[in-house]
């Protein structure tokens, strides 16, 4: 089979890797890194939980599947036919998992021996779906308390409470785990067709990272990986308005100090352009009211905040948020204390010195996050899979990042009309 | 392996460790002050650490300090509290990117450090103490950080076990003390604990990355000369004795589903014996629990065993529903006795060697992961035993030595958190 290969560079980090088009449709992306006794694989397909409409070549309509399914058929794939995937795993001593996501669901693997065995085992497993309706009705089961463990998780539900908050219709909204009763309607026939679908080499990528070699990971591939036809995969998202579904959402639940989750909804972005957009929200995020700012201070020597206090940036198909969370006795006065400094920051401009100090910290969090074939493999994986993008588009991007930039993007990102807050506080 | 672990006492009772290895593109030093504590020992040992961190008489306020750090290519400062058998660790440390990263030949490492070495040792003063303000800020933050516990069910409930497990024992004292103590504490008495905290805790060192150390173990142990010292030595290893009969601890909370912990002591010394069991019992997807309550029986999402081998102590902790706790419970003890039974294969034994082997390979991929593993070992265990020698040692333990682990386990308490309306189970 032909390869083609392509080595990606960074010259400000002296490293590199290796993006293959291999002939089955996949990307596969290798990052040998000798010194390290390690290896961590992840392979995986563009499908989370917003993937819940969608039509193949084959399908006359969309079809419109439960709630959650995508977690669920991850649940599923670690059961073959004749025996179950951890039980192959322990043969070679590897440590396997999965997630699921919104946009994304990932089987992995770290090893420091037999890689190429735990490779194999990886690559099988995943192309050999077996689901019968005996093995999914026990799996409701074990899901059923993962829901009912997220329930009871307060900054879990703060946050999926914010999300209904800012979206009307994306299905962002829903909980990735879906509910004890869309669970219900999964059945093996429906796993089936969203694996058909989804499962494809061509809708996937394969990232390892680690101490291996790029000949035997594509030897392994050219055996392993199934050539299936292209199902030419369609997927619909409902429109979503620019305005947000409603401006607060207050549950109460067993906690301590109140927790809450401020977010600002803007337009999605794609490709390069997400990457970008990203870096200058996180950075804008960080001279509203990250540990450096003047806001931030304010709100900790009032007792407003305490250190619980995080800001981050949610993005993928069709989404883009920025959010302020943290635990706080006046939710709504920190609220009102960010979109006044947000109104500030607009009319006065940036604190030039803190943006430099700003930028160099992102820089220095890109560097950390280059520290172990874990994050090497991931990075890789998502940045290909879920943006197309290359593994150092980042730190790229973020030199070149200039303080106009930030102006230019403050009024798309943080518009003050585009914002809700959830709280959950106290039931006692 | 490229690493190259050094070690050196500097002062009385003070132990400097230095792990270094090119490919390691950030650098880490810890400074962890290991004592026994009291409640009120532990709230003020905690209060301290979290003053330090925050600002030092260079750096007068929490912005200003965490300014310089974000300058210093987004350089941290981080406190946290431990258990190492019957003490507790207060840590301090920072970390950075390597220096060889600064895109303007900026020096990063040894200004991070002299930055965390002025927070410990030239702390920002007002009177001859921490300042009032800042003092009462923190310590207000303190207390709500223990009323918020609850947030995190899992973690709160495996809390609330461990204070049972060890009742009476000084390894009982909860992490960071409690919120009754740390409201007496004055400004002046968590200063005089501060220059305490100095004097008499053992201090363990760790530098650990991919940088060149030799500049910052002068400026380390250039602090550390002058300091005053009156230390004692602490046993660590000591086995929690077993109750009469299993306590029964049930807590009612408006949750959905239960949180069910099982406690189980043990006479045994061993820490690699007693790690594979519990690999085997349920460390692993490929364990007893797991396979049995989880994937079987469908009665959990996680349902993993964990040990503590310097107290002798294995916990179990599950979410299951509330109708399902005591189908839980039993099938938890069954395959416990079936593990003493011998009903286990050579194969899950020799799986389980496999995977311990692996992670402990791992170790070296990580700075501030072999930094823990030579605390754990030369403080804790006293002995000088790199995970390579846990390796060889594994793969030496037998069938019998993992039944022998199996039949000492006694159950020892059962925490139950369950919803409102339901009571607890027995």
């Amino acid at each position: 089979m032909s390869i083609e290969k392509e080595t990606i560079k960074s010259e400000r980090l002296g490293e590199s890797y290796y993006k293959i088009k291999h002939p089955s449709g996949l990307n596969i992306l290798v990052w040998e890194m000798p010194e390290f006794s390690s290896v961590y694989a992840l392979f995986g397909t563009k499908y989370g939980s917003i993937n819940t409409k969608f039509k193949t070549k084959n399908d006359k309509d969309f079809i419109e599947v439960p709630e959650g399914i995508a977690h669920f058929l991850e649940h599923k794939l670690f059961e073959n036919e004749d025996c179950d995937v951890f039980e192959l795993y322990a043969k070679t001593g590897a440590s396997g998992n999965a997630y699921t996501s919104f946009d994304q669901t990932a089987y992995l693997f770290s090893c420091t021996e037999n890689y190429k065995e735990s490779l194999k085992i990886l690559l099988d497993f995943v192309q050999a779906p077996y689901f019968t309706q005996e093995t999914v009705d026990k799996e409701q089961g074990i899901i059923g308390q993962e829901i009912r463990m997220c329930e009871d998780t307060p900054w879990r539900q703060v946050f999926f409470n914010l999300l209904r908050c800012l979206y009307v219709n994306h299905p962002v909204k829903i909980e990735i785990a879906g509910t004890v009763e869309s669970i219900a309607k999964i059945n093996a026939d429906l796993l089936y067709s969203c694996y058909n679908t989804f499962y494809n080499l061509n809708n996937m990528a394969l990232a390892i990272a680690g101490n291996i070699r790029l000949d035997e990971v594509l030897e392994i591939c050219d055996k392993h990986l199934k050539v299936k036809d292209n199902p030419e995969l369609e997927i619909a998202f409902p429109d979503e308005p620019e305005e947000v579904n409603e401006e607060m959402h207050i549950q109460k639940m067993a906690v301590g100090t109140p927790l809450f989750a401020i977010g600002y909804k803007s337009v999605p972005f794609d490709g390069k352009e997400r990457v970008k957009k990203e870096l200058e929200a996180s950075i804008l995020l960080n001279l509203i009211c990250g540990s450096t700012s003047e806001l931030y201070k304010q709100l900790y020597d009032e007792g407003l905040i305490n250190s619980n206090f995080y800001t981050e940036v949610d993005s993928g198909d069709g989404f883009f948020a920025c959010v302020f969370s943290g635990e706080s006795k006046s939710p709504q006065e920190v609220f009102k204390r960010i979109k006044g400094e947000i109104e500030r920051i607009k009319a006065e401009g940036i604190d030039s010195d803190l943006f430099e100090i700003i930028k160099k910290a992102e820089y220095g969090k890109l560097i950390s996050g280059l520290n172990s074939a874990e994050k090497c493999a991931t990075l890789m994986f998502e940045s290909d899979l879920l943006i197309g993008v290359d593994a150092f588009e980042n730190i790229e991007s973020l030199a070149e990042i200039t303080e106009k930039d930030i102006l230019e993007c403050i009024d798309i990102l943080f518009d003050n009309k585009k914002t809700a807050i959830s709280i959950v506080e106290s039931n006692s | 392996m490229a690493n190259v672990k050094k070690r050196e006492q500097i002062s009385d009772g003070v132990y400097i460790t230095t792990i270094h290895d090119k490919k390691f593109n950030v650098n880490t030093i810890g400074i962890r002050f290991i004592s026994k504590v009291d409640e009120r020992k532990a709230s003020a040992y905690s209060l301290v650490t979290r003053v330090l961190q925050t600002s030092n008489s260079k750096y007068t306020t929490r912005t200003k300090l965490t300014k310089e750090l974000a300058r210093l290519y987004g350089a941290g400062i981080s406190q946290s509290v431990f258990r190492l058998g019957d003490c507790q660790a207060f840590y301090l440390g920072a970390n950075c990117v390597c220096d060889k990263f600064a895109l303007e030949n900026e020096e990063i490492t040894n200004r991070v450090t002299e930055i965390l070495l002025d927070c410990i040792f030239s702390p920002n003063l007002d009177n001859g103490i921490f300042k009032e303000s800042d003092f009462e800020i923190i310590k207000r933050e303190l207390i709500d950080n223990i009323n918020n516990k609850i947030n995190d069910k899992r973690g709160y409930a495996i809390d609330k076990a461990l204070e049972t497990v060890f009742k009476n024992e000084p390894a009982g004292v909860p992490l960071d003390g409690t919120v009754e103590t740390l409201e007496k504490l004055t400004c002046k008495e968590a200063y005089d604990e501060y220059r305490e905290m100095l004097k008499t805790s053992r201090i363990e060192i760790t530098v650990s990355g991919g940088g060149d150390f030799k500049e910052i173990q002068k400026l380390i142990k250039s602090r550390f000369d002058g300091l005053e010292r009156k230390f004692t030595p602490n046993e660590f290893v000591t086995l929690s004795p077993l109750k009469d009969k299993p306590a029964k601890v049930n807590e009612r909370f408006d949750v959905l589903q239960c949180k069910m912990v099982m406690a189980f002591k043990t006479d045994i010394k061993d820490p690699e014996q007693l790690k594979l069991f519990s690999l085997m019992f349920g460390g692993l997807p490929s364990s007893k629990l797991f396979m049995n309550v989880r994937e079987k029986l469908s009665l959990c999402y996680y349902c993993s065993a964990n040990n503590m081998s310097e107290k002798g102590i294995m916990l179990i902790d599950s979410g299951v529903e509330y109708s399902n706790l005591d189908k839980a419970k039993n099938e938890i003890l069954k395959q416990l006795d079936e593990m003493a039974n011998g009903s286990f294969s050579d194969d899950e034994l020799s799986n389980a060697k496999t995977a311990a082997c692996s992670s402990l390979r791992s170790y070296n991929d990580t700075a501030s992961g072999l930094a823990t593993w030579w605390l754990t070992q030369l403080c804790v265990w006293n002995r000088d035993f790199s995970p390579e020698d846990a390796i060889e040692k594994y793969k030496g333990i037998t069938r019998d030595e993992i039944i022998q682990a199996a039949k000492s386990y006694k159950l020892d308490t059962v925490y139950i958190m369950s919803g409102e309306d339901k009571g607890g189970a027995e």
